[in-house]
């Protein structure tokens, strides 16, 4: 399983995007910063900010081409028949491209966590660094299951690469605006929100930090730590089986 | 130029992307019918429209304008005609002029259907307010700033057509343009960023009222026309992009010279 992960990293390599898109991570951080600092705004809104713009709303989009580029890449270069023979299962070969959208994940996190700590230093207040990359990491892990039912609809379509962007970032936006929702009419979609796994990852989040006054009507809506996980491994668990299932099924 | 727009749309109708402007659009127009929803009570169609815009500018046109326009440029690279193109002789810097004035008008295309959306959406939610000046002014509005959106996403299209595939980084960097106007928008800063430009010139209403300074709006977007200008003079010629990498020429090269 280790060389099967080694190799996928070793062809990404040549994949541009893939190295492109850790350099997201700093995307929103730069704009936010400056917003921030013009409001005078503190470190934990910053950081807030960041996550809910770069992590809820940006993240799913790219591991969903990620995503695309990793399981067409068998199919453009005819390599499966060959990965078959060898012979590597193809559970196997899923797995370990499931864990590099994963590890991608999280290294993305990290990265928005640097960006943000940067940004906090024009801000103003840097503080729990550790913590947050211990949050930032979890993060990148969430979101990465939080993205699998996108891997679904990519690997059973197995269309072209336009067909997985627009999947992408509709799954994303659809996600990040009833997750925005959530925030500010919760009692209308928090149906909704407790089934879809980007805004239970917000909900999640929230009370990890003090909350403002302001947001206080938000806290009966909010999650706790073993109901997230719980929910979100029954995510993960479903939609691997489902993806190693129809990519047993697809043809050589 | 008129030949290259012409083929350009006669091209267009076998490429499945314009479903991608379509969904794009109608997505833009369903999300506005769920924020106009979420107050309760009745919808005013101004306020409905205005959705829709802010929609467009922030969400669905930055984004769809790249991913339609990178496509359309890429499919040269893919499908092996750009040697065949120069051959004629039509040189990549006016096949690509031509390629980006086609962009222009479908998104003025795809701006007159978000219109045709809102109009239809607007009698099913039986808007309240709607008169024939508004109507067309709101036509007026979709149509100008859905312009105004082409005109500062058209940089990001000539920079990432330099190499194949180049545009799915453009679209990931369009998307978040885009979506940052939302952060610029409603502030002293909406006429200088480029994505919301539009706004001031075309007199959004949706902000309430902010001030607009529509000499720089106009100044800005003025600005972008030159880079992409500046963008397409600089492109290299069809020798280096059409060119395997030295780096991967090498060790192509090495790995014969180890067959042989």
């Amino acid at each position: 399983m280790l060389d099967l992960l080694i190799c996928e990293f070793s062809k990404i390599k040549r994949q541009k995007f893939i190295q492109f898109s850790l350099m997201a991570a700093f995307l929103f951080p730069i704009p936010l910063t400056i917003l921030m600092a013009k409001d005078r705004m503190s470190f934990d809104q910053l950081f807030r900010a960041n996550m809910m713009f770069g992590e809820l709303l940006l993240l799913p989009c790219i591991l969903g081409i990620i995503a695309s580029i990793l399981f067409f890449m068998e199919r453009d270069n005819d390599t499966l028949k060959n990965l078959v023979t060898v012979p590597v299962s193809r559970t196997k070969i899923v797995l370990a491209k499931l864990f590099v959208i994963t590890i991608l994940s999280v290294l993305y996190s990290v990265a928005a966590l640097g960006a943000t700590v940067i940004g906090g230093l024009i801000v103003g207040g840097v503080e729990g660094v550790l913590f947050r990359l211990g949050i930032s990491i979890v993060l990148g892990i969430l979101i990465a299951i939080a993205t699998f039912p996108v891997v679904i609809v990519i690997v059973h379509f197995n269309k072209s690469y336009i067909f997985s962007i627009i999947v992408s970032f509709i799954y994303a936006v659809i996600s990040f605006v009833i997750t925005m929702m959530l925030s500010s009419n919760p009692e209308m979609v928090n149906a909704i929100a407790s089934i879809l796994p980007i805004s239970i990852i917000l909900k999640w989040y929230l009370p990890l930090f003090p909350i403002e006054d302001a947001l206080a009507y938000i806290k009966p809506y909010l999650i706790t730590t073993p109901a997230c996980f719980g929910i979100l491994a029954l995510y993960a668990v479903v939609s691997v089986c489902l993806t190693v299932s129809i990519y047993k099924r697809k043809e050589i | 130029m008129g030949n290259i727009i012409i083929s350009e749309f006669t091209k267009l109708k076998r490429y499945s992307i314009l479903w991608t402007g379509i969904v794009a659009v109608f997505f833009s127009a369903m999300l506005a019918v769920f924020q106009s929803n979420s107050g309760g009570g009745s919808i005013l169609y101004e306020s409905f429209y205005n959705n829709i815009i802010w929609n467009n500018f922030s969400l669905a046109f930055p984004f769809m304008i790249v991913l339609m326009g990178g496509y359309i440029i890429n499919r040269e690279y893919i499908d092996r005609t750009l040697k065949n193109v120069l051959t004629v002789p039509v040189s990549f810097r006016k096949m690509l002029t031509g390629k980006l004035i086609a962009i222009g008008m479908i998104t003025v295309l795809f701006a007159v259907f978000s219109f045709l959306c809102t109009l239809l959406l607007a009698f099913v939610l039986q808007t309240k307010g709607m008169s024939i000046p508004l109507v067309v002014k709101s036509l007026y509005q979709i149509v100008g700033i859905g312009l105004c959106n082409y005109i500062a996403v058209l940089p990001i299209i000539t920079f990432f057509c330099r190499k194949q595939n180049g545009f799915f980084a453009g679209v990931g960097f369009a998307f978040v343009y885009g979506f940052c106007g939302i952060f610029v928008a409603g502030r002293s800063l909406t006429d200088f960023y480029p994505i919301t430009a539009g706004l001031g010139i075309f007199g959004y209403t949706g902000q309430g009222t902010v001030p607009y300074n529509i000499a720089f709006g106009g100044l800005i977007l003025l600005v972008m026309l030159i880079i992409s200008a500046v963008l397409v003079q600089k492109i290299p010629n069809y020798d280096e992009i059409t060119a395997t990498p030295k780096k991967q020429a090498k060790n192509g090269k090495s790995r014969n010279t180890k067959r042989k």
